[in-house]
């Protein structure tokens, strides 16, 4: 098993070499100027932008295949309930085959979806070129308290520790008899006996992580000796500067167009 | 010989139990031997092992009486991460163990010494030191988690013998290792006698654990039933009654003397069975 790393993997493209805080700070800036957009052109701007960043990062067609097996039904739902039952007031319509499309209810749903994908493939841009560890301990370097970060890096792993987890239970059960795979039903039912030894096996996997942090001294109270330095470009800095500075532009825009 | 461990009057109720997991009286484990502890599931060998770690009080809350001292120093009245400078603790699931914060096995021996704030340059040197002690340097630049379970055990132990503490415990720490983890385990355990160091073993594997340990202590019901040279707690027959399984070549005399042949003395180690099995052909003859 290599949990530690999360969803990340190892490479040397130039989104790999960032400073992690660098990545954090793209993932937040983009974000945050999708959902402060109220027009679908910003998020739509900012959607190719992190493709950009994914293409660049190696990461692309991990994250479409994650877009098409978890949201894709969720996206098209979203599009057919917002097109023809739209309820935010008069909206012109367009005639596609017998359906009336509401073209304010498709704007809606547009700026919706493009907000998640921007959130989506943003954070996995950072997730993917960044070992949890290396960010983890870049934030602590400038001042997040060790406690907090350990409780940051703990859960960015969960995400991969579950998965793992979940898959050697549904093994076991399988094992037993339990059918795991089917219709919907089938898999509803097989929630059950996957529920109770996922929540449990993780509450002990919680309680270990902690004696193993306890017995190695971390609630000293001591000041932590950092024996990495930070190493990073001015330029990276600066760019840093510029992405605070987009949310605020794409705020700007808002209120004054 | 020194005393490294000494616990009078202790007894220990779990939260919400109002049973005592925990009732001893009196032991004393002296500085330098090894120590087998034993006894059946629910005996309190893990409530010891925590008592000892500083765990209980400062973890497991609960009500504690009585006296703990290591080295003496009562370690309820230490902080945690004081106790573990002392005592260091290694459990069953070396995976658990891992810290998970880094990527090198460097930097997880590293990350105690971090926590208690030493100076770069003696985290340095203490890590090329217990890496060279443990025989780990050809894996400080792995990725922890990708190591097999011996050596993840091994990462685990040096990461806590890196603090130096006096005392080590550990409960259960080769049950998930393949027979040659074991070995390394067993291996390191005889050096760090070497060291000085005492060492308290809760082990399930009693042909390995009794060929290296100089006491053998039995629980039963949270009650110290045994306390003595291996040869003399399993010779006395109090082990068997506690309902555990002899090592094998004590298991064979005891054998033998079931069908009335004359076994005049357990045998514990391989060179005592020998002694044993030479002595019955002779007798034969």
């Amino acid at each position: 098993m290599s949990i530690s790393q999360g969803v990340f993997f190892e490479g040397t493209t130039v989104i790999h070499r960032l400073n992690p805080f660098t990545k954090l700070v793209i993932a937040f800036s983009l974000t945050l100027t999708a959902l402060v957009a109220d027009t679908v052109w910003i998020p739509l701007a900012v959607l190719l932008v992190s493709i950009v960043l994914l293409t660049l990062a190696g990461g692309l067609w991990k994250v479409g295949r994650i877009i098409v097996r978890y949201l894709l039904i969720m996206l098209a739902f979203l599009f057919v309930v917002h097109s023809l039952w739209y309820t935010g007031g008069e909206s012109p319509v367009r005639m596609v085959g017998p359906f009336e499309i509401k073209i304010y209810g498709f704007l809606y749903a547009s700026m919706i979806s493009l907000r998640l994908l921007v959130v989506l493939s943003s954070f996995y841009m950072m997730m993917f070129t960044t070992h949890p560890s290396d960010l983890v301990f870049n934030l602590e370097r400038r001042g997040l308290p060790p406690k907090l970060a350990y409780v940051m890096l703990a859960t960015l792993q969960s995400i991969t520790e579950m998965q793992e987890r979940t898959a050697v239970i549904m093994d076991v059960q399988k094992c037993r008899g339990v059918e795991m795979e089917g219709g919907l039903v089938t898999r509803a039912r097989a929630y059950f006996p996957l529920i109770g030894p996922l929540i449990i096996g993780s509450i002990l996997n919680i309680e270990n992580r902690a004696l193993a942090l306890e017995v190695r001294g971390f609630s000293s109270g001591a000041t932590r000796t950092y024996i990495q330095k930070v190493e990073e470009a001015r330029w990276e800095v600066w760019l840093r500067y510029f992405l605070v500075l987009l949310p605020i532009l794409s705020l700007a825009v808002r209120c004054l167009w | 010989m020194v005393n490294s461990i000494q616990i009078s009057g202790v007894q220990y109720t779990y939260p919400g139990s109002d049973h005592p997991a925990l009732v001893l009286d009196e032991m004393t484990i002296q500085e330098g031997q090894i120590c087998w502890l034993s006894g059946l599931n629910g005996a309190g060998k893990t409530t010891l092992c925590r008592l000892l770690a500083g765990l209980i009080p400062h973890f497991f809350r609960g009500q504690l009486s009585g006296g703990i001292q290591v080295h003496g120093q009562d370690t309820t009245q230490l902080a945690l991460a004081d106790v573990s400078g002392l005592v260091g603790f290694i459990m069953d699931d070396p995976f658990d163990q891992l810290t998970r914060a880094t990527y090198t096995v460097r930097g997880e021996i590293a990350f105690g010494l971090q926590n208690i704030g030493l100076p770069p340059d003696e985290i340095h040197e203490r890590i090329e030191e217990t890496m060279g002690q443990l025989g780990i340097a050809a894996l400080a630049e792995r990725l922890p988690t990708s190591l097999s379970g011996g050596e993840q055990q091994r990462v685990a132990i040096a990461s806590i013998f890196a603090r130096r503490p006096n005392v080590l415990v550990m409960d259960e720490a080769t049950s998930q290792l393949d027979p040659q983890g074991c070995e390394d385990i067993f291996d390191l355990v005889t050096r760090f006698k070497e060291m000085g160091k005492t060492i308290l073993m809760v082990e399930s594997k009693p042909d390995n654990i009794s060929q290296v340990a100089d006491r053998l202590l039995v629980l039963q019901d949270g009650h110290l039933i045994a306390n003595g040279p291996v040869k003399d707690v399993l010779g006395s027959g109090v082990y068997e009654q506690a309902g555990l399984s002899l090592p094998s070549y004590p298991s064979l005399a005891r054998g033998l003397q079931a069908k009335a042949v004359a076994v005049e003395k357990l045998p514990v180690t391989l060179e005592e069975a020998r002694v044993m099995v030479e002595r019955l052909r002779h007798a034969s003859h």
